[in-house]
């Protein structure tokens, strides 16, 4: 049986568990090193050293054993009180830790464990021991550990493979030894000798208790449950969508059998019976079928019958089949009705479902912190600097994807707060401070983001040192350093390649830091700012999504495709005019509350084919994007704002990962592909080039690339040359407008549509509208009723107007004509026909 | 036909009026060209992405890419192919599948159709005609980054 588990698997067990104990040693060090004679604390990073020790023999790892056992030596001895634990100590049993920490690694990714780390800690570890006076007794007991681990060392690798059943050695190893228990029966009892047996009893307890309800799950496979639910999501949006679409046709449905049983209603009240002898005998067939029929019954006075011909039994019939058809439709809408209910409880399913597996993938940042207390004794300590770490909200949730990449940004930030932020003590001394300096983090759930925040208590950044820096650096012009507000001098620290640092130490300075902490930051669809205040120190606030598989964007189009734009970075959304954007030094800029502005047209970066863009009067107003990255704004121009949505991100694979404006794509509920509009890189490429042009060319087409000057009178000539007329067409009948909508559009209109007068009156009053095209029968509001409307109203009652109508007759064509329509078009008509007329109109 | 050990077994395609191949092994099937969402600052032989059973797939132009011919009405299928990743290369129609020994699979011209060698990797005899063999592994990693220019 042995040899035939699954080794990789064992393995990865080993890594985790591992990995959580050198977390344990990690934080206990750090608490024993301001109180180095609290036993329990000892006893506590004993079981964990010597824990890592057995486990990682019996799984072959023979240096990872050596070295913490090295480390489980030092415990036993201070747990002896045989030592304590001094500067040097601690030291050297983090040096373990960082040690074990490598080697972890290297197995993780495959490699084999270097030996010679091994050879390092054992000559630190002599150092140490002879510097101990205590060193004899020390030495013969480590001896007689080594004996004993050696002996195990051997029985592993001799009996590996064969059967046993021993008992639980580690507690904590439980899962692996399951399968991995090796034959070690006299061991056991030796090597646990070191060990407090009634502790030991009790953590096996507890871990076992812990084990019944708690069960470890690969990221990933979360992952694949996640991006599941994401599916779901989108089908259940677009489940959404077709119901809106299915109700657009139950409401025609409903009107379509109003109109149908008032026309039966009428047809029926008129020919039901037919009284008149003249429509009787009119019919000559028909009243020989009379005749016939009535042979048996020719008794009764003709008057005494109801006469029906064949026309009246039509119209019967007729009643009938309409009376069966709106039962039907009656069901059907019944039916929606119904299906409106389902979906709406599927709807909520996925929501929770969503939220539920969401919040398996929550971990509390808690353990983050963790990892900061080391860095800041490492940092603080190289640079001779005295700094606690206080930390608020470790209970704070966020989605393990994203505690993995914000890990490095906070430890940059971090250590950038120690190196440059915090003073040296004597300097605090001086300037009032208490020589130590405090390293905040808080972190907070706000809404659907998780903020986290990153202090100091030292110096500041000096905006006029950024500025000198970014001058020198060629970032900014000389001219330009004493326009640049001090906020915007800060968050030049976000340049590429920008650092203030005179000197460069190991740890900070290089700077190539801020930017690539941004640009993690921003790839999590976070944001981050800074605050700062000199003397006072510095603060960093970055948002965080909760979660990443799911994010809400606002769908756009532009040049007809439709795009995702992540919210995070959208600021707000306003209308602009041709007449808002002025150009400085060239390219288009807005002013927004008295902040000039980049301004971008978004149909223009992606260069599609200029003659599809749709034109703009001066007037008209358009829906533009305001996005801010850190206090940098941009408008961003689009045709048009659809929805806020949630979207599924994922990536486009890496044939197409480098075109720079997308960070990715979704897929919709309709299965189309979106594009996601990476708009962090987008504020970044604009704002780099500063005051140079704003518009974006590819290298495929550098012809294209016109002055500026040219690009802006190209605006202004499509304006002109290129604005669609627009012709509402009003028509209760739901194929009349599909068919005159179609060819309109395809003769180069822009159609609205309306069902009836009342309708068609609200879009006008929304839309600026060039023709009207309109029916005369219609329910709530009249053909001739629109057209009075509309000529009371003085901005409306210039439109032109078309009558388009089944009624043929000459006095209602005069009717028309009295009330201010310009042409009569009966019902059926040509398209050319009907077209000729907009044309002649719209001249 | 039996095939033989040393046989490869090629997918013949037809564009406009050339045939060409590419190893059955790499081939995964032929879809019809729906919803292709053209990409915009891409290259201009990617015809776009589709959602190709939840992730996506890029689709190239042959036709495009190597100047055979612009209007691209004629692309009527988009045979899925495996280059590491998945890929999509629009045909015009499927010819059928040549099983070619070893020995049988000439080396290209430098220039083949005015195709450069480095996308070939041979030609064979298709019912009497020349079918050029892609290599499909080079023409998905070959490629000039495109990027915003402001």
């Amino acid at each position: 049986m042995a040899k035939s588990f699954d080794k990789s698997a064992i393995i990865e067990f080993f890594l985790i568990e591992a990995g959580d104990h050198l977390t344990n040693l990690n934080n206990n060090l750090l608490v024993l090193e301001n109180d180095p004679r609290n036993i329990e604390l000892i006893d506590s990073l004993f079981r964990d050293a010597h824990t890592l020790k057995g486990s990682s023999a019996m799984m072959g790892f023979g240096i990872i054993s050596d070295v913490s056992h090295r480390a489980e030596d030092i415990l036993e001895s201070a747990r002896s009180g045989q030592l304590t634990p001094d500067r040097d100590i601690m030291n050297f049993l983090f040096e373990v830790l960082d040690t074990v920490k490598i080697l972890l690694d290297d197995i993780s990714s495959g490699r084999k464990e270097d030996a010679t780390l091994r050879d390092a800690i054992n000559r630190k570890y002599e150092i140490l021991i002879n510097r101990e006076k205590t060193e004899e007794k020390v030495e013969a007991d480590d001896e007689s550990i080594e004996r004993v681990y050696k002996s195990l060392d051997k029985i592993f690798v001799e009996k590996e493979g064969q059967e046993s059943d021993v008992v639980d050695m580690e507690g904590a190893f439980k899962e692996v030894e399951e399968e991995k228990e090796e034959a070690i029966e006299d061991v056991p009892a030796k090597i646990e000798r070191p060990m407090d047996s009634r502790h030991a009893g009790r953590r096996v307890a507890d871990v076992s208790d812990l084990e019944k309800r708690v069960i470890r799950v690969q990221i990933d496979q979360l992952s694949n449950l996640m991006n599941l639910v994401g599916e779901l999501v989108v089908n259940r949006n677009r489940l959404i969508g077709q119901l809106e679409h299915v109700k657009d046709i139950r409401d025609e449905l409903v009107k379509g059998k109003a109109r149908l049983l008032k026309v039966v209603k009428d047809f029926e009240s008129k020919y039901e019976f037919s009284m008149s002898p003249m429509s009787f005998s009119s019919t000559g067939k028909k009243s020989s079928e009379a005749k016939s029929s009535s042979g048996h019954l020719e008794s009764f006075h003709e008057l005494e019958f109801d006469r029906y011909d064949d026309f009246n039994l039509l119209s019967r019939k007729l009643v009938e089949i309409t009376n069966d058809m709106s039962e039907i439709m009656e069901s059907l809408s019944d039916f929606f009705n119904k299906i409106d209910e389902g979906t709406l409880h599927i709807s909520k399913i996925t929501t929770n479902l969503q939220q539920e597996i969401t919040s398996v993938r929550m971990v509390e940042i808690e353990k983050l912190f963790q990892r900061f207390s080391r860095l800041v004794r490492d940092v603080s300590q190289s640079e001779n600097k005295k700094v606690r770490l206080e930390f608020v909200g470790g209970e704070t949730k966020i989605d393990k994807a994203i505690f993995e990449l914000i890990s490095d940004p906070l430890v940059h930030i971090i250590r950038n707060a120690i190196s440059h932020g915090i003073e040296m003590p004597h300097d605090r001394k001086l300037s009032g401070k208490d020589d130590t300096g405090v390293v905040f983090v808080r972190a907070y759930q706000e809404g659907n983001n998780v903020v986290i925040e990153i202090g100091d208590d030292g110096k500041g950044i000096d905006p006029d040192s950024v500025r000198e820096a970014a001058v020198e650096k060629g970032y900014i012009a000389k001219s330009e350093e004493k326009t640049l507000t001090d906020e915007d001098a800060i968050n030049l620290i976000f340049l590429p390649g920008f650092s203030t640092s005179k000197e460069i130490s190991a740890i900070s300075g290089r700077g190539v830091g801020m930017d690539v902490v941004r640009t993690n930051i921003t790839k999590m669809n976070g944001q981050i700012e800074v605050h700062t205040e000199i003397g006072l120190g510095t603060k960093f606030i970055i948002k965080l999504p909760a979660t990443l598989a799911v994010s809400q964007a606002l769908i756009i189009k532009s040049m007809e495709q439709e795009f995702a734009v992540p919210l995070n970075l959208i600021d707000e959304t306003t209308r602009i005019s041709q007449r808002d954007i002025d150009y400085v030094a060239g390219s288009e800029v807005i002013n927004l509350r008295n902040k000039i502005i980049p301004f971008i047209r978004l149909n223009n970066i992606l260069n599609l084919d200029v003659k599809k863009e749709v034109s703009r009067s001066s007037t008209e107003l358009y829906p533009t994007l305001i996005l801010k990255l850190a206090d940098k704004k941009i408008a961003l121009m689009v045709d048009e704002i659809i929805v806020q949505e949630e979207i599924v991100v994922k990536g486009m694979g890496n044939y197409l990962k480098n075109i720079g404006l997308f960070s990715g794509a979704a897929i919709s509920g309709e299965g189309n592909v979106r594009f996601i509009i990476d708009t962090a890189s987008l504020i970044e490429e604009s704002l780099l080039t500063g005051k140079k042009a704003v518009g974006v060319k590819t290298s495929l087409r550098p012809e294209e690339k016109a002055s500026d000057a040219a690009a802006a009178s190209t605006v202004k000539k499509r304006e002109m040359l290129l604005e669609k007329p627009k012709v509402i067409i009003v028509d209760d009948s739901i194929s009349i407008r599909k068919y005159v909508s179609h060819f309109l559009t395809r003769a180069g209109y822009e159609v609205e549509v309306a069902s009836d007068g009342f309708e068609a009156l609200n879009k006008i009053g929304q839309t600026k509208v060039d023709l009207i095209v309109t029916d005369l029968e219609m329910p709530v509001m009249h053909g001739y009723e629109l057209i009075a409307e509309l000529k009371r109203v003085p901005d409306l009652s210039k439109i032109p107007i078309i009558v388009l109508t089944s009624r043929a007759g000459e006095k209602h064509r005069q009717k028309a004509f009295e009330m201010g329509a310009q042409e009569y078009v009966v019902k059926p008509f040509e398209e050319d026909v009907l077209i000729e007329s907009i044309k002649k109109l719209l001249k | 036909m039996v095939k033989k050990a040393s046989e490869v077994q090629f997918m013949i395609f037809r564009i406009l009026d050339k045939l060409f191949g590419v190893r059955l092994a790499e081939t995964v099937e032929i879809i019809p060209p729906l919803k292709i969402r053209e990409v915009p600052l891409s290259y201009f032989y990617v015809k776009g992405i589709m959602d190709y059973r939840g992730d996506f797939l890029p689709v190239m132009s042959l036709r495009r890419r190597f100047s055979l011919d612009d209007p691209i009405d004629g692309e009527k299928f988009i045979l899925v192919v495996n280059a590491g990743e998945r890929f999509g290369l629009t045909i015009d129609e499927v010819m059928g599948i040549a099983a070619v020994s070893d020995d049988k699979i000439e080396p290209s011209p430098p220039k083949i159709m005015g195709i450069s060698s480095r996308y070939v990797s041979g030609i064979i005899k298709h019912d009497e005609r020349q079918a050029v063999i892609l290599d499909i592994n080079m023409l998905f990693s070959t490629q000039s980054r495109i990027q915003l220019v402001l």
